[in-house]
């Protein structure tokens, strides 16, 4: 049965077919989400259906009275209050999960190496790395940044609520947090090579082993990812708070590096990235401020 | 390795493959990219038993031969949008094969198949598959494979310059 010129064509067309579209698996688990998420509401109305369907049936059916049917516990609530017809269903569980999902539980740190410092201190940190902007500190010497700045350092800030929650996802606010490839370490968890690269372009001395220089490093790294992606791709646009797909590059390359976000000459933040970022945004509001859920 | 990363790694590594193959099953690269979504979907759905028991290229290309030929999926109602979600691609490269010889002429007979009739011919010829292995592939007795590609090839010779084809009697 060999039929070497369908074979041949087949072929030729296939080689030519050009590629896949480069979103292909984040549409890919964004389909498979939609689906669970119908399944479960599927399976869960047919639950309840049964659960009905269980408790009418046992509600008129004649051996009732004697009890010789064993029914299914679920059903106990239609038996028990046949008097109750407005409300025959048992309370849904729905709101409480809603409402647990409004709340984002951070990680935990998975290594924490000694005693961290208090969350207060680390506010502190926080707050104070916030307010710098390492481009423009005095010891930064312009003719070593990117021709397209013409020279103009940039002005770019890491809002406060986006640096907590980044620590909040990171680390918990944990300054003495190792990763559990035992890479990262800090507050920020800022690799040797994080710390390296930023000390030469910032021409710095910081330590990542101590607290506050971790934050300055993360920080620095954060303004370093903005300055990048807003040159290449956003005009120069450096407003963190204002540039959301800009923001979104930055955290998302702060978790998977700045190549797997720059693919082919192009923002595109895969699934893994796409997870981080939804984590951070989610921790930055009012709602889910980090000290309201810990308790700190 | 989470289900994700080794998901995500089995796309990226497979992706492309499955992709022609798509494309030789629907003759479009907008369908073609449609059914390797929704064959990724079911097999995102199923992917911890599948990575551990069985090979999952072959499920993927299973899927995918079973819903291009799927009588569900073409009489899916198309949703009404404002938004065009499909842009233009640059077809250009297929006008350099075969230089509107055999192999357009093949092309272009292939898109008058039936699906189930192209499914074939692609497991067949593409994938080389036997016909008992495209009949599990399909879900249907060797018999229906066999009559199914005849009539397929029987379809192609109408063309005067496939008169030569031969198979569906092997």
């Amino acid at each position: 049965m060999t039929e070497p010129i369908l074979s041949n064509t087949l072929t030729a067309y296939a080689q030519h077919a050009g590629s896949m579209r480069p979103d292909m698996l984040a549409m890919v688990e964004q389909g498979y989400r939609r689906r669970r998420r119908r399944q479960k509401a599927g399976s869960a109305a047919a639950g309840l259906a049964v659960v009905a369907v269980i408790a009418v049936v046992a509600a008129v059916h004649p051996f009732r009275s004697t009890g010789s049917v064993p029914l299914p516990p679920a059903a106990s609530v239609g038996v028990t209050a046949p008097s109750a017809p407005s409300s025959p269903m048992p309370t849904s569980p729905r709101p409480s999960t809603s409402a647990a999902r409004t709340v984002l539980q951070p990680l935990k740190c998975p290594i924490v190496s000694g005693t961290p410092e208090s969350a207060p201190e680390v506010l502190a940190q926080l707050t104070a790395a916030s307010q710098v902007n390492e481009y423009q500190a005095a010891h930064v010497d312009p003719t070593t940044m990117d021709s397209r700045l013409h020279g103009v350092l940039p002005d770019v800030h890491v809002p406060l609520p986006m640096l907590k929650a980044l620590a909040a996802d990171v680390s918990s606010w944990t300054s003495t947090c190792i990763s559990n490839d035992s890479l990262a370490y800090g507050t920020m968890q800022v690799s040797q090579a994080v710390n390296d690269q930023m000390n030469e372009r910032f021409q710095t001395t910081l330590d990542r082993l101590q607290p506050a220089d971790n934050i300055a490093l993360g920080t620095a790294y954060l303004e370093y990812l903005t300055v990048h992606f807003g040159i290449v791709h956003f005009h120069n646009d450096f407003d963190l708070t204002t540039n959301i797909p800009l923001r979104d590059a930055v955290l998302a390359a702060y978790d998977v590096g700045m190549g797997a976000v720059e693919t082919s000459g192009t923002i595109h933040i895969g699934p893994i990235g796409q997870q981080f970022v939804t984590t951070v945004v989610g921790l930055m509001k009012p709602a889910n401020e980090v000290q309201k859920v810990w308790g700190r | 390795m989470t289900v994700e990363s080794t998901f995500a790694e089995f796309v990226r590594d497979r992706g492309p493959s499955l992709f022609r193959y798509g494309y030789v099953l629907t003759g479009n690269v907008h369908d073609a990219d449609d059914l390797v979504q929704d064959a990724l979907i079911r097999l995102r759905g199923a992917w911890t038993r599948v990575d551990r028991q069985d090979d999952p290229t072959g499920y993927v290309r299973t899927t995918m031969a079973r819903l291009h030929i799927s009588a569900w999926r073409r009489r899916r109602r198309e949703w009404l949008t404002s938004a065009v979600p499909d842009t233009a691609v640059d077809d250009t490269r297929l006008a350099t094969v075969g230089d509107g010889g055999a192999d357009t002429t093949i092309w272009q007979l292939l898109a008058m198949l039936p699906p189930r009739q192209r499914a074939v011919i692609v497991l067949r010829y593409y994938e080389r598959l036997t016909d008992e292995e495209i009949a599990e592939t399909l879900g249907v007795t060797r018999g229906t494979i066999r009559s199914q590609a005849f009539r397929a090839l029987e379809k192609l010779r109408t063309e005067p310059g496939l008169i030569q084809l031969q198979g569906g009697r092997s």
